[in-house]
């Protein structure tokens, strides 16, 4: 009997009862959603005429992320892959992004905001970086395909 | 009964006053004590415990009472071992002067002594064990050398390098794609041959003083080295260790 109450008491700490107690004291639920089930991992052509790359990395971390995006004729984004290779936070904050992006137009998404998706994701203040990250690699794949769109025109 | 109650009530004020006395008593010890932790705080180069200058700066103890001293240094990890301040450090060096300075500083040594030492042991004693891991590991030596020459890579740092940025990116996708043992073996002494020829870019670097090309150099040791975690993952998920 006089066991009970501490019995419980230890339930209440054990990690196999409520496994996401552990995890959700260094990253949010949803970071870990994107990490384990990461959206749109892949690549897509990065010579194709329609298809935008962005490549960027954050040195303090030696992350590397890609961000590509295939837009079609309307100037809207059909298809958005992501490859990152670095932490939890910098694969979600690319995961969201490819989410974010898709079925925007060019302009619309180019006013995705680091705030915004670190705001989503509830990322901490030493994980901010990685929101920038991804945004860096959004207007990078952005400007490569605007880059490429111009180059017909002018030869 | 009257003369029992004149003595008890003699004792009783006498060890009021014992108590109010000794308590004075250790009352001004207690701020001579932090007088002198406070003076040692403005002037090092006096002990704490019996306030006679010090000889030997780089000793652990005063040369006079024998008590133990808070570190000199805490900011500069090489001058705190008493190591040349240098990316090429000899590790063997490295790793005895750490062990000697832990056979005199290490709390178990303190288990006796008053507060103030066992609080700096603690203190010096974790000061030392930082600075060890932080020099053991060339990519953190690296860094915190290049912290000491006034640069360091900060999260704001941009890495505006496209070339660079497709080898590591290949090189990792390259990782993905291997899942032979020995495979993954060779690409992992190749990942090590690499960073050996970047530690030895570093450290030329650094003797030129050459702080920009060093910081480059330390940045590509970092995405190396992530890489170097990657593989060492895999070879620890297939049941290699080495």
């Amino acid at each position: 009997m006089a066991l009970n109450p501490s019995n419980q008491l230890l339930k209440s700490f054990c990690g196999s009862c409520n496994p996401f107690r552990i995890l959700a004291a260094s990253y949010h639920p949803k970071v870990i959603d994107h990490y384990e089930n990461p959206r749109n991992v892949g690549s897509l052509d990065k010579n194709d005429q329609n298809v935008g790359t962005g490549l960027v990395g954050a040195p303090a971390c030696g992350d590397v992320m890609k961000l590509q995006i295939r837009v079609d004729d309307d100037g809207k984004i059909v298809e958005a892959k992501f490859k990152t290779f670095g932490c939890g936070s910098a694969i979600a904050s690319s995961s969201f992004t490819t989410e974010w992006v898709k079925g925007k137009s060019v302009d619309e998404a180019l006013k995705l905001k680091n705030t915004e998706i670190a705001k989503e994701l509830s990322l901490p203040p030493v994980k901010l970086h990685c929101s920038m990250l991804a945004e860096d690699a959004i207007r990078a794949a952005l400007s490569d395909y605007k880059i490429k769109q111009k180059k017909p025109a002018e030869a | 009964m009257s003369l029992v109650k004149q003595i008890l009530k003699i004792v009783t004020t006498n060890h009021k006053y014992n108590t109010y006395h000794t308590l004075n008593k250790s009352h001004t010890k207690l701020t001579r004590l932090s007088q002198n932790y406070i003076s040692q705080r403005f002037n090092p180069n006096v002990c704490w415990k019996c306030g006679l200058e010090r000889k030997n700066l780089l000793s652990v103890f005063c040369s006079e009472c024998y008590v133990i001293q808070n570190p000199q240094e805490t900011e500069n990890y090489f001058r705190l071992l008493n190591l040349d301040e240098k990316f090429d450090i000899d590790t063997k060096e490295l790793r005895n002067k750490y062990r000697a300075l832990q056979s005199h500083l290490h709390p178990d040594k303190f288990t006796n002594k008053s507060k103030e030492e066992q609080s700096i042991s603690a203190n010096y004693s974790s000061l030392v064990n930082k600075a060890y891991s932080n020099l053991q590991v060339p990519l953190k030596r690296a860094e915190h050398l290049l912290q000491l020459k006034g640069d360091k890579l900060g999260e704001e740092q941009t890495l505006d390098d496209p070339e660079f940025l497709m080898e590591m990116m290949e090189l990792n996708e390259e990782l993905d794609n291997i899942s032979d043992i020995e495979e993954l073996k060779k690409f992992n002494i190749k990942n090590k041959n690499q960073l050996e020829i970047i530690a030895k870019s570093i450290d030329e670097c650094f003797r030129k003083n050459d702080l920009k090309q060093a910081k480059a150099f330390v940045i590509k040791m970092k995405y190396y080295s992530s890489l170097g975690n990657r593989i060492n993952g895999l070879l620890r998920e297939k049941g290699v260790v080495d």
